[in-house]
């Protein structure tokens, strides 16, 4: 009952919802934690991770968010042990299946912008089409060219 | 008699001074939301987190209650922001396992595709006319909304408009890339997926993923790893460009 190789948050969403049960039935072996006390112990590695990268961000490194640190550090971290720890793999999932939630407050405040955006309304969205288009072909197209250079078919 | 209030309005006041209320409207917002979203048979155009916030805009409207009174009740929600960035460590690092020696052809593409997306948004904008207060939200749009939010901290943008131009953004990825795609004859996975990824970060992943897992898991690691350079630099092109 492992993990499938490449879980991440949206496969999860995609209905992909057996893997929590899976960690579940991983976290029974013996003398291993209950699913709520591996809950806990998830919860507590990354908001550690997190105050490390908001401490960081405080006293050394001001222009990068401390959340980003703390996800820099929580991947060293990772690529040091060689696995994801299973009670953290449990907490993270279930908070990045369900990341929209998590900005739906921050998006709400549009309330205080209607007016500005409703009077560039027109610009705003073809800036947008354009600038997601560009950025899906440029990515595309350097990525196609640069792997072509390095195996030839 | 009659100088005391309504019992219904005791309750409605109580109700509105606590956290509870902000936090019932945002989490069924949600849940009707993820519903419509499933019914749609997870149609981009039917976004959870869009539909989320029309009907709490509405809400909040109808009964009349301040932004400020209900991102009160909301902050719990939103605290768990920077708990969910750290944990996108987790998915990077299992993306890593299938990068095969592939690693700095997609950090390259990552880079051309990050400053074509900060350059023609705010060169388009500019262009256009768009207000000034609206160019710097635009600025970390196409980077994952939690760290785009925290990007827009550091330069003095709005974060709710990176927000809802992340979400914008990610919806547009979604719908449009693949035309984009197939009209460059980009046909490997991985190359797609990697480029919706970069472009329209988790919107455009779940849309990866719908189509193929090799193309969903690429999609992921673009999304993060445009995530932590967006973080790092983009505050640096900010200061020297604005």
């Amino acid at each position: 009952m492992r993990m499938p190789k490449m879980p991440s948050l949206l496969a999860v969403l995609q209905g992909a919802n057996c893997s929590l049960r899976s960690q579940l039935l991983t976290l029974r072996k013996p003398n291993s934690l209950s699913y709520t006390e591996a809950m806990i112990q998830g919860l507590v590695q990354l908001f550690l991770f997190q105050a490390l990268g908001e401490l960081l961000s405080k006293f050394a490194l001001p222009f990068i968010p401390g959340p980003v640190l703390g996800l820099v550090l929580l991947l060293a971290f990772l690529a040091l042990r060689g696995h994801v720890p299973a009670s953290m793999d449990l907490v993270g999932s279930s908070i990045l299946q369900h990341l929209g939630l998590l900005f739906i407050p921050a998006s709400v405040g549009v309330v205080l912008y209607l007016p500005v955006l409703q009077a560039n309304a027109w610009a705003i969205t073809a800036t947008l089409v354009l600038s997601v288009v560009a950025t899906v072909a440029v990515t595309a197209l350097v990525l196609k060219l640069l792997a072509q250079k390095d195996s030839p078919p | 008699m009659n100088n005391t209030l309504p019992p219904i309005s005791d309750i409605w006041v109580y109700l509105s001074g606590s956290p509870l209320l902000a936090l019932v409207l945002t989490l069924s917002a949600y849940l009707l939301g993820l519903t419509l979203y499933e019914r749609s048979q997870r149609n981009p155009l039917a976004n959870p987190v869009l539909i989320a916030v029309v009907v709490v805009c509405m809400g909040i409207s109808v009964i009349d209650m301040p932004y400020a009174q209900y991102f009160e009740g909301a902050q719990f929600v939103h605290f768990l922001l920077g708990t969910a960035t750290v944990s996108l460590a987790i998915p990077i690092y299992k993306g890593f396992a299938s990068l095969k020696g592939r690693m700095g052809v997609l950090l390259l593409s990552l880079m051309a595709g990050g400053i074509t997306s900060v350059l023609t948004a705010v060169g388009m904008a500019r262009w256009l006319g768009v207000d000034e207060a609206l160019v710097r939200g635009l600025v970390a749009k196409s980077v994952t909304a939690p760290i785009a939010m925290g990007i827009a901290e550091r330069v003095q943008a709005s974060p709710t408009l990176t927000a809802i131009f992340a979400v914008s953004t990610g919806i547009l990825g979604a719908v449009l890339g693949r035309y984009v795609l197939d009209a460059l004859r980009v046909t490997a996975w991985w190359q797609r997926g990697f480029a919706l990824g970069v472009a329209a970060h988790g919107i455009g992943t779940s849309r990866a993923f719908s189509v193929n897992a090799e193309a969903g898991a690429y999609a992921s690691l673009g999304m993060g790893l445009h995530g932590i350079a967006g973080a790092m630099l983009i505050p640096y092109a900010v200061a020297w460009w604005f």
